[in-house]
């Protein structure tokens, strides 16, 4: 393949992801039927609350879960690779240089024992195996990131141990270690969640930064549809395990086609606009073993037929990059 | 009836510390803070981790001792009164936490936990404790169904509204809820918001609303304190708050809520400043010589419309 580095073919692409966790006798499933794509310089933002398989996407996409959960996919293509045929070994070549991931708690990404500097040299040494970042200074270039996330005097930083630094510097100097890295693809696991709203912000500027300047292509994994908004390119928005909208965050905004989407949306708008009553989806986010047979949304859904119980809706293309889960648009 | 128009809560000059870990003296989680809590208003709280709201609210429901000032509830001083005065006063104040799977015992049928509070009250058979335990989960939009459940067996939101009907149980003139919506889900949120407006306006109680939520708070609350390391720096009308933030940190912070303020700049934020003059001082992009040394306290801004704790946007 040789157009595997074209900007406009994607970097990585999945086709029909499915994860079971094998719990006693029973396979729950936790993510089923995904198909995603991202671009080289692209934010995806996953939306989705908690239980929806945002999370578990991206470990299965980077093969961090247990032993107990498999994986399977039609495809699961990065940059030309096929990631299904690759052993450990390859795999784990792979992750941490040309893919990095950002969890939601940086204290659990740090060795407690050692000292920041420590962790630096240990990216240097990780990135340096790569055959495109030869003949490139990476301590300057690893400095150079931690300024750009706003650490003035980054020597400062580095004798320090993680517990000496704030959950918001914590989080900074992690995302400009993995910048270090230069990774092709960056997932970040809702890495603002546990911030306060400043921080959070000046992050958020951070990854619009990030993603300019570094050209590698980032999912973006957050339960805040607002946030995902004000960063993203493309948007996927996750229910019960399954993508049921996914689009160009501008079309999707201004026009969502799924009715969970909708109200997602609407709900948010509303809490701005301080109306009287919110728009209340009534129900609650099914549970792994309770599954409906036919829509999986269809028991909160104000639109919902017989039909949509009958069977899994299936995937409707509306525009180009635009598809819903859902039987009106049929 | 209760006179509404007196404080039903009131709290001046409170200060509530704690000995630091490894014996290096005290630390002031709240630190000299005056305000009131008007009977069946919502009146919310927002600031950022660690800037002392939950010790507030911890200390008004004297689940903490404060260290000085004083602390009125419905007229009378509490600030030092032990357990035993405050028995009868505490079923009139209830809490609503941020986790309910935690504040319900694990092995308590969701119907048994809420017929506690009424059998303590000392009065009413058996059958009557049913049906009015089945009553408050009707009230929070769950069936009698719901009563022979065990926490477990149930979801986030569903408990959280056990929760809420089980803190009204004993008919509370003050419920302190302190982050109850903050890990609900996005789709379940307005469910309990609407639920809090809908409890509020039937039975008149006073809600204290502890949030990081700016835009939660500004949805729900009459009234907006906002709080930084232990000061109150800012209280007024939320248009007021809102529509035109008085205070540099308040400013800073709303500021949030509009997505171009991504300044770097300011990525390393100074540790706030010692008790001193104003703590926010190191981070303040006004201050001035005297904020070191002159604690500025809440007082009303030039236009009536709320109460600030900035030298400077008081005198100009």
């Amino acid at each position: 393949m040789t157009t595997g580095t074209r900007s406009d073919t994607p970097l990585l692409e999945i086709r029909n992801l499915s994860t079971h966790f094998q719990m006693g006798r029973a396979s729950l499933p936790a993510v089923r039927r995904v198909d995603l794509s991202i671009r080289r310089r692209e934010v995806l933002g996953i939306i989705g609350e908690s239980g929806s398989g945002k999370s578990v996407t991206g470990l299965s996409i980077l093969r961090l879960l247990p032993p107990h959960a498999t994986v399977t996919a039609d495809r699961l293509q990065f940059a030309g690779r096929d990631l299904l045929s690759l052993d450990d070994e390859a795999f784990r070549q792979l992750r941490g240089t040309h893919l990095a991931m950002i969890f939601q708690d940086p204290v659990g990404a740090f060795n407690p024992a050692k000292s920041i500097g420590w962790h630096l040299d240990r990216i240097i040494q990780r990135a340096s195996t790569r055959e495109d970042r030869q003949g490139i200074n990476l301590t300057q270039d690893a400095h150079r990131w931690l300024t750009d996330v706003g650490i003035a005097h980054p020597e400062r930083i580095l004798p320090l141990f993680p517990h000496q630094l704030s959950g918001g510097m914590l989080q900074r100097t992690l995302i400009a270690l993995s910048a270090a890295l230069q990774p092709d693809l960056l997932i970040a696991d809702e890495p603002t969640t546990n911030l306060d709203n400043i921080v959070e912000r000046q992050i958020i500027g951070l990854f619009r930064r990030l993603k300019n300047k570094l050209g590698s292509a980032i999912i973006f994994i957050t339960h805040d549809i607002g946030l995902a908004a004000g960063l993203c390119d493309r948007i996927a928005v996750m229910y019960a395990g399954e993508i049921v909208e996914s689009g160009p965050a501008n079309a999707l905004f201004a026009a969502p086609a799924h009715p969970y989407t909708a109200g997602l949306i609407e709900t948010s708008r509303q809490l701005d606009e301080r109306v009287g009553r919110l728009l209340e989806i009534p129900g609650e986010l099914p549970s792994g073993n309770h599954l409906a047979s036919g829509c999986l949304f269809a028991p909160r859904c104000t639109y919902a037929t017989d039909a949509c119980r009958a069977a899994p809706p299936a995937s409707i293309t509306l525009a180009p990059d635009h598809i819903v889960r859902c039987i009106r648009h049929a | 009836m209760h006179d509404t128009t007196k404080p039903l809560v009131e709290v001046s000059d409170l200060v509530v510390s704690f000995d630091q870990a490894g014996g290096g003296g005290t630390f002031r989680a709240v630190d000299g803070v005056s305000f009131a809590i008007m009977p069946g208003e919502i009146l919310g709280i927002v600031g950022e981790s660690g800037s002392g709201k939950t010790t507030l609210a911890k200390t008004i429901l004297r689940l903490y001792k404060p260290a000085s000032g004083t602390l009125r509830f419905d007229g009378d001083d509490i600030t030092r009164s032990g357990e035993g005065a405050l028995r009868p006063i505490r079923r009139h104040m209830q809490m609503v936490f941020q986790d309910p799977l935690s504040s319900f015992n694990p092995r308590v049928r969701i119907g048994s936990a809420l017929a506690l509070p009424l059998k303590m009250r000392r009065r009413g058979a058996n059958d009557q404790i049913e049906a009015e335990v089945n009553d408050l989960l009707l009230r929070v939009g769950l069936g009698r169904q719901f009563a022979d459940r065990y926490p477990h067996e149930m979801s986030g939101g569903q408990l959280q509204r056990v929760a809420i009907a089980r803190a009204l149980a004993l008919e509370p003139r003050l419920l302190v809820a302190d982050e109850a919506v903050s890990k609900l889900d996005v789709s379940v949120r307005a469910q309990v918001l609407n639920l809090l407006r809908d409890v509020q306006a039937a039975t008149g109680v006073a809600l204290l609303f502890i949030t990081h939520d700016l835009r939660v708070a500004r949805y729900l609350c009459d009234r907006i304190g906002v709080m930084f390391f232990g000061r109150l720096i800012e209280l007024g009308a939320t248009e007021n708050v809102f529509n035109l933030p008085r205070h540099p940190y308040t400013k800073a912070l709303l500021a949030t809520l509009h997505d171009d303020s991504s300044e770097l700049a300011t990525l390393e934020p100074p540790a706030p400043a010692g008790s001193g003059g104003c703590r926010y001082r190191t981070r303040c992009p006004i201050a001035q010589a005297a904020c070191a040394t002159s604690r500025p306290e809440l007082q009303a801004t030039d236009d009536g419309r709320q109460t600030v704790a900035c030298l400077y946007v008081l005198n100009g």
